[in-house]
């Protein structure tokens, strides 16, 4: 008996990891995507995500609009402020500076935090449920309606995205750019409408996932830092040229760090994941480090 | 063997390297005049609470010329150099708690610097760009999860009153006198950043930053280059968080968290990333700004303004104010030789 209801304990341990595995794994398709087009790294992408959010919240609770309109201007305000991220800064970047690319996006990344709590403020918001709080038992794991919405959307979303990048002319003219700017050019593909188009659907997954995450927890002007360090982590561990390695990586990141504070306790969860990036990429191979499409990052 | 290969590359091929022209010494003794105006200037203008903000400035150059040596010459992007600041600074608190002088509190920091400047380095030398932003964030988060849990040792997320030091017949608790205890620490600290700009050591650091291949092919070893700045950043790092926690006389996890070490970058940014004077510009504007906004009753547009100077900065001036300042100056000089020209 003990047993059993310790089995279920870990499977649901292992179940509420998936679903915050799935969050990571929405924001790191984001930041795959841009780095596919543009090669760099954004920094400010998680505050992509809590524009949208916090903007919806202020939206719908303070200036009492609806909430659809709210979500729907602050998905609007995310796609808005993405492309002008690429658009007003990454693509200025001189050549040859390293690493120039995360210090624009560190500005900016302060810059929209700061923004938005001169806007609505420093406090923690709770925000819409989305059916966090309505549960039913499937196989011996109490599962929410916002977990199947979790994992529902985060699936959609990846296999889109699969889709689009390996069936449609618009994914092989995106490779094409990917691999290389100028002779995709030279064939034809507009790569600037392109990338802006890539940094515009970026900016809505970054308002996806960061509507899911405050209806999980609370929303304030930094609740998507952490979200967006543990899929950088993912994506570095994974490889940000790959497709399906990161965003499994990043799920299994999900289940690690639940398994881990079910085990140690709340505080172990911090130092378990950082302990992890810098073991792993100590320890990898050289060639799973390998930078070589990585110039600019 | 890498010392000549790096002198010849420094010199124009098919001449002999020339000697360096010698300042005219006028222009020497304009600039003593400069720096002695300077460091004179805070303790007679200013008093009470503003010398000590001074004083502070001169702790956060020294963090600064740290992170300049590393991000500005070596190109090594680091995100836990204000963790490093805080390792100096907590060492020193928790010696002083348990009744170390300041020569044991100063060894230790010493020592604890090297330590872990060579326990992130060592990992991170196969590693550049995000990768190494992303472990050094990872060190530095780290770091602030070790400090809001040993609350008995650090007193935690409160933070700590960190006792005055009193070196003679000096108190650090009087702003005066806490100035020109700072003042020796960055003085040596920005002989040292000086004089590295003129040895070997500091020319492969820009040849790492510049291209590791190139620096590869003339034999510079890439990974003692690349510890040795590691070293030296963490422990000017180390040196400026002891001098912060002794002038501010409170230190708290959130001195050394994430956004500390962004606004280290900012400072060295805006100042002109590879240049002394640079650092200590940017270093003046880190903590003046704030107090200034603070006093303006606008503390919150601090760092909407830091954000967006790092990101237009960075972008638009990439060799920051001193970099502007020269350019200005060879454009000014420029006009005067053509309009003598002209004149003639």
């Amino acid at each position: 008996m003990q047993g059993a209801s310790n089995g279920n304990d870990l499977l649901q341990v292992i179940f509420s990891g998936l679903v915050t595995g799935c969050l990571y794994a929405v924001v790191l398709l984001g930041v795959l995507i841009v780095f596919q087009v543009s090669k760099s790294m954004n920094f400010a992408y998680g505050q992509v995500g809590m524009v949208a959010t916090l903007g919806g919240w202020f939206g719908y609770s303070v200036l009492g609009l609806p909430v659809w309109l709210a979500l729907l201007i602050g998905v609007v305000l995310a796609v808005l402020v993405n492309s002008v991220i690429d658009f007003a800064a990454i693509r200025r970047i001189p050549e040859g500076r390293p690493g120039l690319d995360l210090v624009v996006t560190l500005g900016i990344f302060l810059l929209l935090t700061a923004v938005m709590q001169q806007i609505v403020d420093a406090n923690s918001h709770t925000f819409l449920s989305l059916g966090a709080d309505t549960h039913r038992q499937v196989g011996g794991v109490v599962v929410s309606v916002n977990d199947g919405l979790v994992i529902g959307l985060t699936v959609a979303v990846v296999c889109v995205a699969r889709l689009l990048l390996t069936r449609t002319t618009l994914g092989t003219s995106l490779r094409a750019s990917a691999e290389d700017a100028t002779i995709a050019e030279s064939a034809g593909v507009n790569v600037r409408r392109l990338r802006t188009g890539t940094w515009a659907v970026a900016g809505l997954l970054a308002a996806v996932a960061g509507i899911l995450v405050a209806s999980r927890l609370a929303v304030d002007a930094f609740y998507m830092t952490p979200v967006l360090i543990k899929a950088f982590i993912a994506g570095m561990i994974g490889g940000l040229d790959r497709f399906w390695p990161p965003l499994i990586v990043a799920v299994l990141l999900g289940v690690y760090e639940s398994c881990v504070v079910f085990l140690f306790g709340a505080n172990a969860g911090t130092p378990a994941v950082f302990l992890l990036i810098i073991i792993a990429l100590a320890l990898m191979p050289k060639r799973f480090v390998n930078e070589r499409n990585e110039v600019r990052a | 063997m890498s010392a000549g290969v790096s002198d010849r590359m420094t010199a124009a091929p098919g001449q002999a390297a020339p000697a360096r022209p010698r300042k005219s010494t006028r222009s020497v003794a304009v600039r003593t005049a400069v720096i002695v105006v300077l460091v004179a200037a805070p303790p007679l203008i200013f008093s009470g609470y503003w010398l000590f903000v001074a004083a502070q400035v001169l702790a956060f150059g020294i963090a600064t010329l740290g992170l300049e040596i590393l991000y500005g010459r070596t190109g090594q992007l680091s995100l836990a150099h204000a963790s490093f600041m805080g390792v100096g600074a907590y060492t020193g608190y928790v010696l002083s708690q348990h009744g170390y002088g300041v020569p044991a509190q100063l060894g230790a920091v010493l020592v604890v610097a090297l330590v872990t400047g060579a326990i992130v380095a060592v990992p991170t030398l196969r590693l550049s760009g995000l990768r190494l932003a992303l472990v050094t964030l990872a060190v530095g988060e780290l770091f602030a999860w070790l400090l809001t849990n040993t609350t008995g040792l650090t007193g935690g997320t409160q933070g700590a009153a960190v006792a005055p030091v009193v070196i003679g017949s000096l108190d650090s608790s009087v702003p005066l006198y806490a100035y020109l205890i700072a003042l020796v620490p960055a003085a040596l600290a920005t002989l040292l950043a000086v004089h590295l700009g003129r040895t070997q050591l500091g020319r492969r650091m820009l040849l790492v930053r510049d291209s590791e291949t190139a620096a590869r092919s003339v034999g510079v070893a890439i990974a003692r280059t690349k510890i040795i700045a590691f070293l030296l950043s963490a422990v000017f790092a180390g040196f400026a968080g002891w001098l912060y926690s002794v002038v501010a006389g409170f230190i708290s996890p959130a001195d050394f968290n994430l956004f500390a070490s962004v606004y280290l970058f900012v400072a060295v940014i805006l100042g002109g990333a590879g240049s002394v004077v640079g650092a200590w510009l940017g270093a003046a504007y880190v903590v003046f700004m704030p107090q200034l906004f603070t006093l303006m009753g606008q503390p919150n547009l601090y760092p909407l303004i830091g954000g967006a100077i790092l990101a237009v900065v960075a972008l638009l001036i990439p060799d920051g104010m001193v970099g502007l300042a020269r350019r200005l100056l060879t454009r000014a000089q420029r006009r005067r030789v053509t309009a003598t020209e002209v004149a003639a």
